[in-house]
């Protein structure tokens, strides 16, 4: 479908899929991660414990590198998953 | 197909209602936005906002601070996307794709995930309230964007001028600014219209390392408008004003800057 649109399809739907990892001013403005946690993404969650009290600095390291290793993994796997389909 | 069966007419007609339902479902949140912040005191919710700084803060002052954030924004990243586009487009070295996939893998990553090492990096650097100390996080974030775009620009960009042009004795610098750039100049100026509207609702950024209300960009005034404010409806009339306010300067971006990215999109180099 559409040959011509290949690249823009290309470049609209892995920006898309992969900036979807990165919601986080929308949530946080409009729910703030609540009722309880059920709309927390996991911007949102960092950024609670990076701005709440006590020492929970290090939680927040934490988390932040399994979002990175997940975040990347996702990515890795749909860029292979956009590359075949593009060939 | 089944385009068949209707005449010419009709699935124009049938297009444009399409495209008028679409539009009035796009417009819908402009009109109540416009409702939300004419209620009460109407157009003086708008006048008391430039007259009455909230906070502290004048409106004004908040959009020339996004201005500068966004400015060196969009440079930083423009500058490097355009180099990177054109290396990973069309020189040959090795490891190119390994090169260009690992900086799209970045696409994915979360401000917040990187927020601890950055706050750490920017103290630092003594970057609080300084701002290269927004500018230069957001840009990381944008540049695996910016070289995904100019990458897949490569194609309108023909490889016979680039050819003609080492046939010419130019070197890489000189096909960089004199072939590549000029031909891929409607995603430049994409890429410049996106850094601008990405930079102005950055919010992030500017919370964590902006202290200093002289430094408030315009973003991050809605929320310190919202702490300012109290809950008796005249004022949420006039947060929902201040938010119209604020978002004027990200719709005159797209309008003016759509031409240009249109304008510019249907041109070719060389024709087959």
């Amino acid at each position: 479908m559409h040959p011509m649109l290949r690249a823009t399809h290309i470049t609209i739907i892995l920006a898309l899929l992969l900036g979807s990892f990165r919601a986080f001013e929308i949530v946080l403005l409009s729910t703030g991660g609540g009722p309880s946690d059920n709309t927390e993404v996991v911007g949102t969650y960092i950024y609670g414990y990076v701005t709440s009290a006590g020492s929970t600095i290090g939680f927040a390291s934490a988390a932040s590198v399994v979002v990175l290793v997940v975040a990347l993994l996702g990515s890795a796997v749909q860029m292979l998953f956009t590359r075949r389909g593009s060939r | 197909m089944t385009d068949g069966a209707l005449g010419l007419i009709a699935r124009r007609r049938r297009d444009r209602l399409i495209l008028a339902v679409m539009a009035i479902a796009f417009l819908f949140p402009l009109y109540s936005a416009m409702t939300e912040a004419l209620r009460g005191g109407g157009l003086s919710n708008f006048t008391s906002l430039f007259t009455r700084p909230l906070g502290g803060i004048a409106i004004w002052k908040t959009y020339i601070n996004s201005l500068i954030v966004d400015a060196l924004h969009a440079s930083i990243v423009v500058s490097v996307s355009t180099m990177a586009g054109y290396a990973f487009s069309k020189l040959q070295f090795a490891g190119r794709n390994l090169f260009y996939y690992g900086s799209i893998l970045f696409l994915a990553i979360p401000g917040t995930a990187i927020l601890v090492p950055l706050y750490y990096v920017t103290h630092q650097a003594h970057l609080f309230n300084n701002y290269a100390g927004v500018a230069v996080p957001e840009a990381a974030l944008t540049i695996p964007f910016g070289v995904l775009l100019m990458r897949n620009f490569r194609d309108n960009v023909p490889d016979a001028l680039i050819e003609a042009a080492i046939v010419d004795q130019a070197d890489h610098w000189q096909i960089f600014t004199k072939v590549f750039l000029p031909i891929a100049k409607p995603a430049v100026v994409n890429l410049t219209v996106l850094c601008f509207m990405w930079s102005l609702q950055d919010f992030l950024w500017p919370v964590i390392f902006f202290s200093d209300p002289k430094k408030t960009t315009a973003a991050q005034a809605v929320q310190s408008f919202h702490a300012t404010l109290t809950e008796s409806p005249i004022d949420a009339a006039r947060y929902d004003a201040s938010l119209v306010v604020l978002a004027v300067p990200a719709v005159l971006l797209v309008i003016f800057g759509l031409r240009f990215i249109t304008g510019g999109l249907t041109g070719g180099a060389v024709k087959d």
